[in-house]
């Protein structure tokens, strides 16, 4: 179980996230919703390990993540996370990278379901692609398959549906609940499609603007 | 608005489109009047240059020797501490402007270094042999030029895609991150380094003249002041000039891959690698490497600091000394100001232009050796005797400086133009009445920029100072120079160290004002 307790963090001075108190559970669907710049991209970021708190405590389990003088490199936390931005590797076609991420699955978990993602995602037409090639929709989904394959016991996805039309989003977001559906990941998803994504198992959380929860 | 709509006015540098192809005209006629040489001296000796030819090749396969090699070591020498470069927290980083001093300080201040150290008395190095010879020649270059390979690697490594380095540090211990993503992605930057140290050394005869080992660019100076003709020179560097293209292209295309105005380029990051979490093995690597490196690299100073202070002083004369360093920083100072006036306006206009022209006209100046552009104002001033006569004393010299400072200081230029927000650029014209302030609050930075590197050019430029230097006239680093072939002695080291000051100051100043 992820729980955060007490969390505070800025960036220049300027606060971003403040007391905040969360609880994941394993295996769970979370999407975390709010208006701009209330602080969701810096919240799956500073779980990922990628920023340093003010100040509170990140935790799994009985393992601390992150708190203000300590910070558990990212590749020790077994997670994964799909960037607003483009993240593919530049020197890896879309088929090695995602067939890299289904390796790593498989040598974790012991079973490999990354054919399986790349046709739920319709990507199949992509794999020999270099990731230069490809329009935006396109990178956005084929990090996805990436992310998905690599099951890591924590995915964090910001934004999975953004710079997609509105038909393609609606599509995605179907497939993307057929993995999910099968998936034993504990999954924290940033999104202002909150309609496209609704679901019953699935938990919401509303994160306002400067956040006093 | 109207001179904006017909197109007379550009809107990158301010000025008119007149004013800037006049200041084109003149870079080029600056820059590139070694390729009139045939024109200033009528009487080449056909039979000289083909006696030359197979002397030639020998030359230009030792240049080719000795720079292939100091290139790969300064390669391997800076890697760890151009890696190191990119995290926050580590000690290149914090040292950063120790590393632009010492890519600043010239490679013959390095020799005298070593010279210095190899004087030493007990205890110190004085068992290490005297400098001279390839291996020598081959040890100072690379070492000279190991902070520049730690710069282009570093800012290689600052310019990958910043999600690209996160998802991979997400899912892949350090040294698996840098297998599979990290170092494919750098691989361009250390070919491109090891081009382009290759190519500088090839143009470099100081360390080659100070060792008394022959290259291309030595012979290039020998010849001329035996008695050859400007044109038989130039004939014979044209295959120099042929072997460094293909090289400049190479490095020019691998470099281009990636955009100057990416949004990650210029960060550091804090968490991703730090220091505390690396493997033991990768600590020690990245230890050892930066431990070496600043070990090769701090230890000539140190010589001739140890040198400059010893008892063994044999007083430096007022006059002489004295107006050396007033010559040179009057030089210094002209250049500086000419180029910087020069290379703003059309840095701004060529960071945003396309054509091959443009970047040929940046680029090609720089395959020039530094010999070959003092031959050539020393032969001009020779030829129109009538019109130097009539100008000022250091006339040719300040010319001779600002062809080698300008290709520089206009690459400068463009790569700060680049890196600076356009959107502000355009947006200042609504925040200030007047033109002029407009220009200065946009320019003023960008100025200050090439004014400073203009001017560390000039002060340590030896070679083209060595043929243009008017009678009675003498700089800090041609004064260096002479009294090297006494040994490493206290003045000397002195004169070195005053040097090493300048620039020390300069590269303080430059990390300060770096856009950022």
């Amino acid at each position: 179980m992820i729980r955060i307790e007490n969390l505070h963090y800025s960036q220049s001075d300027q606060k971003i996230i403040g007391n905040l108190n969360l609880c994941f559970a394993p295996g769970s669907v979370n999407i975390i919703f709010g208006p701009s710049g209330c602080g969701k991209t810096s919240l799956l970021r500073l779980i990922a390990g990628l920023e340093i708190p003010v100040s509170g405590t990140i935790r799994n389990n009985d393992q601390i993540w992150s708190e203000k003088d300590f910070i558990l490199p990212p590749w020790q936390r077994n997670i994964d996370m799909l960037f607003q931005a483009d993240a593919l590797w530049p020197n890896m076609t879309v088929g090695q990278q995602i067939a890299w991420a289904g390796r790593q699955r498989k040598e974790n978990a012991g079973n490999d379901f990354s054919p399986e993602i790349i046709e739920t995602l319709q990507v199949n037409h992509l794999v020999d692609r270099y990731p230069a090639g490809l329009s935006g929709g396109e990178a956005k989904r084929c990090q996805l398959a990436r992310v998905l394959a690599s099951g890591a016991e924590t995915i964090l996805l910001d934004e999975p549906l953004a710079a997609q039309d509105k038909e393609t989003a609606g599509n995605t977001a179907g497939l993307l609940k057929q993995i999910l559906a099968k998936s034993q990941s504990t999954l924290i998803i940033v999104s202002h499609e909150i309609t496209l994504l609704r679901h019953p198992d699935w938990n919401f959380i509303f994160l306002p603007d400067k956040n006093q929860i | 608005m109207t001179a904006f709509s017909n197109g007379s006015w550009d809107p990158g540098s301010g000025l008119k489109q007149r004013t800037l192809r006049l200041y084109q005209v003149s870079f080029i006629i600056i820059t590139m009047l070694p390729f009139i040489l045939p024109v200033l001296s009528v009487s080449a000796s056909n039979a000289q240059s083909a006696s030359g030819a197979l002397n030639n090749a020998s030359l230009l396969m030792r240049s080719l020797k000795i720079a292939a090699l100091s290139a790969i070591f300064a390669t391997i020498l800076g890697f760890s501490t151009g890696m190191s470069l990119w995290n926050k927290n580590s000690l290149p980083y914090k040292l950063r402007a120790l590393l632009i001093f010492f890519i600043l300080l010239p490679p013959y201040l390095f020799t005298q270094g070593w010279m210095a150290l190899s004087a030493s008395p007990p205890p110190g190095l004085g068992f290490l042999p005297a400098p001279a010879g390839e291996f020598w020649c081959i040890f100072i270059f690379a070492t000279a030029f190991a902070p520049l390979a730690a710069l282009i690697i570093g800012l290689g490594h600052s310019l990958m895609p910043w999600p690209v380095l996160e998802s991979i540090c997400l899912s892949q211990p350090p040294f698996a991150a840098f297998r599979i993503v990290i170092f494919p992605l750098l691989k361009p930057f250390i070919a491109a380094s090891t081009l382009i140290i290759a190519m500088l050394i090839m143009l470099d005869g100081t360390v080659p003249l100070s060792l008394q080992v022959p290259v291309f660019a030595t012979e290039i100076t020998s010849r001329f002041l035996a008695g050859s003709s400007a044109s038989s020179v130039l004939l014979d560097v044209w295959p120099l000039l042929f072997l460094m293209l293909p090289m400049g292209l190479a490095a020019f295309k691998l470099i281009k891959r990636y955009s100057l105005n990416d949004s990650s380029a210029g960060k550091t990051h804090r968490c991703l690698l730090p220091f505390s979490s690396l493997p033991a093995p990768i600590k020690l690597v990245l230890c050892a490497g930066n431990a070496c490196f600043i070990f090769l690299i701090g230890l000539p100073v140190t010589g001739l600091i140890r040198q400059a202070f010893s008892r063994a002083n044999e007083g430096l004369s007022l006059h002489t000394d004295g107006n050396a360093v007033l010559w040179s920083c009057g030089i210094a100072l002209l250049t500086a100001i000419i180029s910087a006036v020069f290379a703003v306006p059309l840095g701004a206009k060529l960071a945003r232009s396309r054509k091959v022209f443009f970047a040929i006209l940046a680029f090609l100046p720089l395959f020039i050796p530094a010999s070959l552009t003092g031959i050539t104002w020393a032969t001009l001033s020779t030829k129109l005797h009538a019109f130097f006569a009539q100008m000022p004393d250091g006339f040719t010299i300040v010319m001779a400086h600002l062809a080698r400072a300008l290709p520089y200081t206009l690459l400068i230029s463009i790569f700060a133009w680049k890196t600076f927000s356009q959107k502000s650029t355009r947006e200042s014209v609504f925040f200030f009445r007047t033109h002029i302030r407009q220009r200065l609050a946009i320019e003023l930075p960008i100025f200050l920029l090439c004014f400073l590197v203009a001017a560390v050019i000039s002060l340590r430029e030896l070679e083209t100072s060595l043929l243009t230097v008017p009678p009675g006239g003498q700089t800090l680093p041609l004064r260096v120079f002479n009294l090297m072939h006494y040994g490493a002695g206290a003045d000397v080291c002195k004169l070195s160290l005053l040097l090493s000051g300048l620039l020390a100051l300069a590269s303080v100043i430059i990390v300060k004002r770096w856009p950022k």
